[in-house]
């Protein structure tokens, strides 16, 4: 019963750490440790035995790594969170969104993935925030209108036009569901951090858009396939270009750090529309970079986002900018290498392209990196261990992607 | 025969109409538990399926009487646009359900499917009130349960129309009132 622990414990610490909310200290301990209890369970599936699921759960691979680094996002961002932020809230929500994800990964079909978008969605927008609920519930609500219609068009019947159809509506519905161009949600720069769409795109949608890609790819079949990569790669490059311009021209620091992450979106849906290996295995690093180097970067970002400390540019700073930028020996050197690759067997004019968008990326990243300031304390080890990530993810790939079975 | 589909069809056309039309709580919940006769009846042939949606849509609508605007709030001033928008989707989904898509399940299952999807989301797009925007999720995951029920009736088909009851359900139990933001 590895897969209902693995859903079971988060979503019960969830529970423990809103309703302990009045007493911090115990609201953390055992959210914390319910939590901890579900990134085991995730971790035991490794092991066959552990996979067997009295509900007919299954967990594939890549969904189930991004679930566990989701898992150790969240941990770095409750540990290390800075002063100020309400951590209790953060693990709360935090747990209940792991709780969710273990759902739409161990989902049976696609159906069963929009009925848990729709819930997680709807516990998302019901947090304190700056925009009405039924704002924030957009983006998710169409994502699940989008999966119904591309469900019924691919039992509609035998034509091509209905595969295709399906295939457009089911890609629009990944896109809508991880809140990203056309579908971009409002931004409130005041929002806190858990109830901002930038918490939903950069902890949420990785592993949503993944286990999404696991149950839409193996039905949209051979007259759909054309429309599903081209619509992928096509929507990519649109977010990259909206992305890095954006995050470069954005009039405030928050605009510009929710731009920086749909950049990053872009090379993941090109690298999965790029129906190859090496386009997969690019957009899954890629994801998985989000939930580890950008997302808890953000997070410490905040205090100088909502102006309770300055902004600053040392030496950790540049050395943050070269993070973001995807400079070796980071994260985002060994992505880009991939993705060109990948690109390249498939059609080589697609790979300048990406070099254009990767070129402007540099723009952006030193005011991101600038957004840091002088981490000091917690947020000091924070950025470090952010930093590890990328390294680790830059220098040793093939160790992260075997984690995926990839 | 055609008369009993065409009474089940209006039904689930009502109800999401009156979701679409209805500001007030009893006019929300009068919606929510319409549309799930509506598309429960037309379900029959699954009757666990169609118990188990039905009964989520009442206990849905029922849990939506407790708070939110009071009355019916039903046709507000201004709302000419949305009835020639339930007029529309009505005729449009009747022709895709019923002559354009050949499956999944019979043609009034899939004209009730449409018209939760299309009327729920049409909802959830056009209004900032928060106990529209539930009724309008709660009516789209009924129609995931049903289209779920009307493409089979496998072990998984099961749990994923008991997994949509349920969640129709837990969105009834969310508040219609806004919470305050606080923190970081």
């Amino acid at each position: 019963m590895g897969p209902e622990l693995a859903l079971g414990f988060p979503a019960a610490g969830a529970v423990l750490a809103a309703a302990l909310r009045r007493r911090p200290a115990l609201a953390l301990l055992c959210g914390g440790l319910l939590g901890v209890a579900g990134a085991l369970a995730l971790g035991l599936l490794w092991l066959p035995p552990a996979q067997t699921s009295f509900l007919g759960l299954g967990l594939p691979a890549a969904p189930r790594a991004l679930l566990i680094f989701s898992a150790l996002a969240l941990t770095l961002v409750v540990a290390l969170a800075p002063a100020g932020a309400d951590r209790v809230g953060l693990l709360a929500a935090g747990l209940a969104g792991s709780a969710g994800l273990v759902a739409v990964a161990a989902a049976p079909d696609v159906l069963a993935v929009a009925v848990v978008i729709a819930l997680l969605a709807a516990g998302h927008a019901a947090l304190p925030g700056g925009r009405p609920f039924a704002v924030r519930m957009r983006g998710p609500g169409l994502a699940v209108a989008l999966v119904l219609a591309g469900v019924l068009l691919q039992h509609g019947g035998d034509a091509p036009a209905f595969a295709r159809l399906s295939a457009l509506a089911l890609v629009l519905a990944l896109v809508a569901a991880a809140g990203l161009v056309p579908f971009l949600p409002e931004l409130d720069p005041e929002e806190p951090a858990p109830a901002s769409p930038v918490a939903w795109t950069g902890f949420f949608g990785p592993a949503l858009a993944i286990a999404m890609v696991a149950r839409i790819q193996p039905t949209v079949g051979p007259d759909g396939a054309p429309v599903y990569g081209a619509l992928l790669v096509g929507l990519g490059v649109l977010n990259l270009a909206w992305g890095t311009l954006g995050a470069w021209l954005a009039e405030g620091d928050v605009a510009a750090w929710r731009y920086s992450f749909l950049a990053d979106w872009g090379l993941a849906l090109v690298g999965l529309g790029i129906v190859v290996p090496d386009g997969y295995a690019a957009a899954y690093l890629v994801l998985a970079s989000v939930l580890l180097v950008r997302f808890p970067l953000y997070l410490w970002a905040r205090p100088v986002l909502v102006g309770r400390a300055a902004g600053a540019m040392g030496p950790a700073n540049v050395l943050l900018a070269a993070a973001l930028a995807g400079a070796a020996p980071f994260a985002g050197f060994s992505i880009r290498l991939l993705l060109l690759r990948a690109a390249t067997t498939v059609y080589w004019p697609l790979a300048l392209v990406l070099g254009l968008g990767m070129l402007v990326w540099l723009a952006h990243s030193l005011r991101l990196a600038r957004t840091l300031g002088a981490p000091r304390g917690r947020a000091a080890v924070g950025v470090v261990l952010a930093l590890g990530f990328s390294l680790l993810l830059g220098v040793a790939p093939a160790l992260m992607l075997a984690l995926g079975g990839l | 025969m055609l008369a009993l589909e065409l009474v089940e069809v209006v039904v689930a056309w009502l109800g999401a109409a009156l979701v679409v039309l209805s500001d007030g709580r009893r006019g929300v919940a009068l919606g929510i538990a319409l549309y799930a006769a509506g598309l429960a009846s037309t379900l029959l042939a699954d009757p666990l399926a169609a118990a188990a949606l039905a009964l989520a849509g009442l206990v849905s609508a029922g849990l939506r009487l407790r708070d939110g605007h009071r009355g019916w709030g039903t046709l507000p001033p201004g709302s000419t646009p949305r009835l020639l928008l339930c007029v529309v989707s009505g005729v449009l989904a009747a022709y895709a359900g019923a002559s354009l898509l050949e499956g999944p399940g019979p043609a009034p299952a899939r004209v009730a499917i449409l018209l939760g999807g299309a009327l729920g989301v049409a909802r959830l797009l056009s209004t900032t009130r928060r106990e529209a925007a539930l009724a309008a999720a709660t009516l789209m995951t009924l129609a995931v349960g049903g289209a779920e029920a009307a493409i089979g009736a496998s072990q998984v088909a099961a749990t994923v129309v008991l997994a949509a009851a349920i969640a129709a359900m837990l969105l009834g139990l969310l508040p219609a009132a806004e919470g305050e933001p606080g923190g970081a």
